[in-house]
């Protein structure tokens, strides 16, 4: 206890303030990058508490006064936030474990299995990666009006559990890394390929399939054009559309947008208080992709 | 911009498949009579889908429930979307393109040439005789008239005139500008007002004016100075005319002697808040900021004629969205119908009531409710938004009108940065906007 304090005085002696310097430089900048990413965060929930002349105050002030706690309530009277919270958690919970499920599956197969025409299957996949949303809205709208889908869930839920090329992409590459010779000790002992799948590779692709959920989640969570197009209804609205609605189309509610917004937050800040770990995982693995 | 072509590329299916389904006459009367006939008692549902903030809702909710009450016929069941008018008008494209659309809608005026061209609003001419169309503002009522065919119905006049910070005035001595568009201020009063009301540096700088080179907002002086954006029949470009590029160049003056903010510092603090906290003087802006405006409590403000230019007749623009009817709606008539009572004098009063629509296009209602609109205004100051009605004329929007926005704002963002001149701009623009036009 009373020689490690002891120890490492020492080395930072020798090196006079050098080390010192050197740190304090990269905190400096740390904090510094650290304090423009929180900014709109922090200018976020200073607004949320505003009245609506003071918003664009200047100087800037971060704590307001008066302070509006009631912008919460009023914005939680105004529209049906608690059912769009639902509606919300719904929508992006179904389609992160859908999509979990079928991404990893097709993600097996193209990795570990072999069969005809795997490869040109796999660039097919990829292929549609490349196509702008835009451009399928339509066609994709029309074909789930037929279905009667329109003013339901379903349209928000189905087609990205189903069509998630970018997940089916990320796994494939993930479950490649996995040695053959886990797999053939599993098929000695007798496991199905779907078993192998469930006991061996599932297991094995946990900072993977964390990744993939949360951007997921995210993607859902946070998705607005979609939403926008397919529902009609106020009481099917999701979180993103009530947001919106603080917005008119020529001025703007910035106090009950922000703290509607605040409202909205809270989920995915309880997620990543969980899944922090997993998200740093997650991004080195993908890239630049997130 | 690549919104804007997914949008086109969407109406352009559309338009495709109106074309395909459209040979078999009317193929909403079936439905129409199976409705009726399967029980007597019970009603024929309409769709109206518009895009609105939740401020407006209690305007356009007032109508349709007035309307529900007024009959026993037809119940409107209203939905509201968020979000702008590039989101409302994509979804529209969806919905028609699936063969649902609602039966209702409301259209920027921007986007009514489009819709019409590509043949996705029906028209409502054959349902209109009984409507005495003397009562109405010309300037709304003929808005979408075209080849004698009516498309849309007025939803309210919207024009723009001269916001104004009184206390600013006061304190940098300058007179306050006039109430009567006859005797509206000239571009060298304006110059010199801004001027000196233009003061202080850095984050207190007060502005004396704001120059918007977007044609929506310029082109009042445009007008008055006898040049144009493009000319009315739509066929070519009029920016290039020496009435225009002197205007051009007046305007570019104000940004270079510091009188108006930059696009980039209004990219960092909006315009209308830039008014708000008292930091800009002048602003030309339209009756849509009224509602905003009016909860100021920390300055005295008002409103004016714009300055007008050479010609010495006062110009502003109007913009009148539309009721309209979507094709493909299986119940024309019905819905024909209920516009017709959104512009009865029942409906207008509601508008008014909640001070939403602009300018009511019923004349007898704009009379009798001068004194409940445009609050807190004294009333000399709401007579300049009565009398701009009679100076206001519609911006020549095109199928295309988006197109020549983008293409004439990358010249003008320019010119506002002070990267390019006025002049050598406006030279430019014109064969390019030219060839759009050809183009469409």
């Amino acid at each position: 206890m009373y020689s490690l304090p002891a120890k490492k005085r020492k080395p930072i002696v020798v090196h006079h303030g050098a080390v010192w310097l050197g740190k304090g430089f990269i905190y400096g900048i740390l904090t510094a990058g650290a304090f423009l990413m929180v900014l709109p965060f922090l200018w976020m929930i200073s607004t949320s508490l505003k009245g609506g002349g003071s918003v664009f105050d200047y100087p800037p002030r971060l704590i307001p006064s008066p302070i509006h706690f009631e912008n919460y309530a009023k914005s939680w009277e105004l529209l049906p936030i608690g059912l769009a919270y639902v509606n919300s958690l719904k929508i992006s919970l179904l389609v992160t474990v859908g999509s979990l499920l079928t991404c990893s599956m097709a993600g097996y197969a193209f990795a570990k299995m072999r069969f005809v025409g795997r490869n040109a299957l796999f660039v097919a996949l990829l292929a549609t990666m490349m196509i702008p949303g835009q451009v399928t809205l339509i066609p994709m709208f029309m074909w789930f009006s037929e279905f009667g889908w329109v003013d339901t869930h379903w349209p928000l839920i189905v087609p990205p559990v189903l069509s998630n090329a970018f997940g089916v992409f990320l796994l494939r590459q993930f479950m490649a890394t996995i040695p053959n010779e886990l797999e053939e000790a599993g098929r000695m002992d007798g496991l199905n390929p779907f078993r192998i799948y469930w006991s061996i590779v599932l297991p094995n692709c946990k900072p993977a399939l964390a990744a993939l959920g949360i951007f997921t989640f995210m993607g859902n969570w946070n998705n607005f054009l979609t939403p926008l197009i397919y529902l009609n209804t106020e009481t099917k609205f999701t979180l993103p559309l009530i947001i919106a609605s603080f917005k008119g189309l020529y001025t703007t509610d910035w106090p009950l947008l922000m703290a509607a917004s605040c409202i909205s937050l809270v989920p995915m800040l309880v997620v990543y208080l969980f899944a922090q770990r997993y998200f740093i995982e997650g991004i080195t693995l993908s890239g630049l992709k997130g | 911009m690549r919104k804007w072509l997914a949008i086109m590329l969407a109406t352009a299916i559309v338009a495709a498949l109106a074309a395909c389904s459209g040979g078999g006459g009317n193929p909403g009367k079936s439905d129409e009579t199976s409705d009726s006939g399967s029980d007597t008692g019970e009603k024929v549902k309409l769709r109206m889908s518009i895009v609105a903030g939740t401020d407006e809702m209690p305007a356009w909710q007032g109508i349709v429930d007035a309307f529900n009450q007024s009959q026993s016929r037809i119940e409107i069941q209203l939905e509201r979307l968020p979000g702008g008018w590039n989101e409302y008008t994509q979804k529209m494209t969806a919905q028609i393109a699936s063969g649902n659309p609602p039966d209702i809608g409301r259209m920027a005026v921007a986007s009514m040439p489009m819709f019409i061209s590509k043949g996705l609003v029906e028209d409502l001419t054959p349902y209109m005789s009984d409507l005495d169309l003397d009562q109405y503002y010309e300037s709304a009522m003929g808005q979408y008239m075209v080849d004698g065919k009516m498309y849309g119905m007025p939803v309210g006049i919207y024009t723009m005139a001269m916001y104004y910070n009184k206390d600013l005035f006061e304190k940098a001595g300058v007179p306050l500008p006039p109430t009567d568009w006859n005797e509206a201020w000239t571009f060298e009063e304006l110059r010199e007002a801004a001027a000196k009301l233009t003061n202080g540096t850095g984050a207190n700088k007060e502005y004396g004016i704001f120059v918007d080179f977007n044609p929506e907002r310029s082109i009042q002086y445009l007008w008055s100075n006898g040049g144009g954006f493009i000319s009315e029949d739509k066929r070519e470009s009029l920016i290039q005319s020496e009435p225009s590029k002197e205007v051009l160049a007046f305007l570019q003056d104000m940004i270079r002697n510091g009188y108006s903010p930059t696009p980039a510092e209004t990219q960092t603090m909006p315009v209308d808040q830039l008014f708000l906290t008292g930091k800009l003087a002048m602003l030309v802006d339209g009756q849509w900021m009224m509602p905003a405006f009016s909860k100021i409590e920390n300055f005295n403000w008002g409103v004016a004629p714009i300055a007008v230019g050479a010609t010495g007749v006062p110009a502003t623009p109007n913009f009148v969205d539309a009721y309209i009817i979507f094709k493909g709606s299986k119940h024309v008539e019905e819905a024909a119908e209920a516009l017709k009572f959104f512009v009865s004098e029942e409906a207008e009063n509601i508008l008014v009531d909640n001070n939403i629509g602009g300018i009511p296009v019923l004349k007898s209602v704009a009379e009798a409710r001068k004194a409940d609109m445009f609050n807190p205004l004294p009333p000399e100051e709401k007579e300049v938004w009565f009398q701009s009605v009679e100076f206001s004329r519609p911006l020549p929007f095109t199928t295309n009108w988006n197109e020549l926005l983008d293409t004439a704002m990358k010249k003008f963002d320019l010119v506002a940065l002070n990267e390019l001149d006025a002049e050598q701009a406006a030279d430019e623009l014109g064969p390019e906007l030219n060839m759009l036009l050809q183009g469409q």
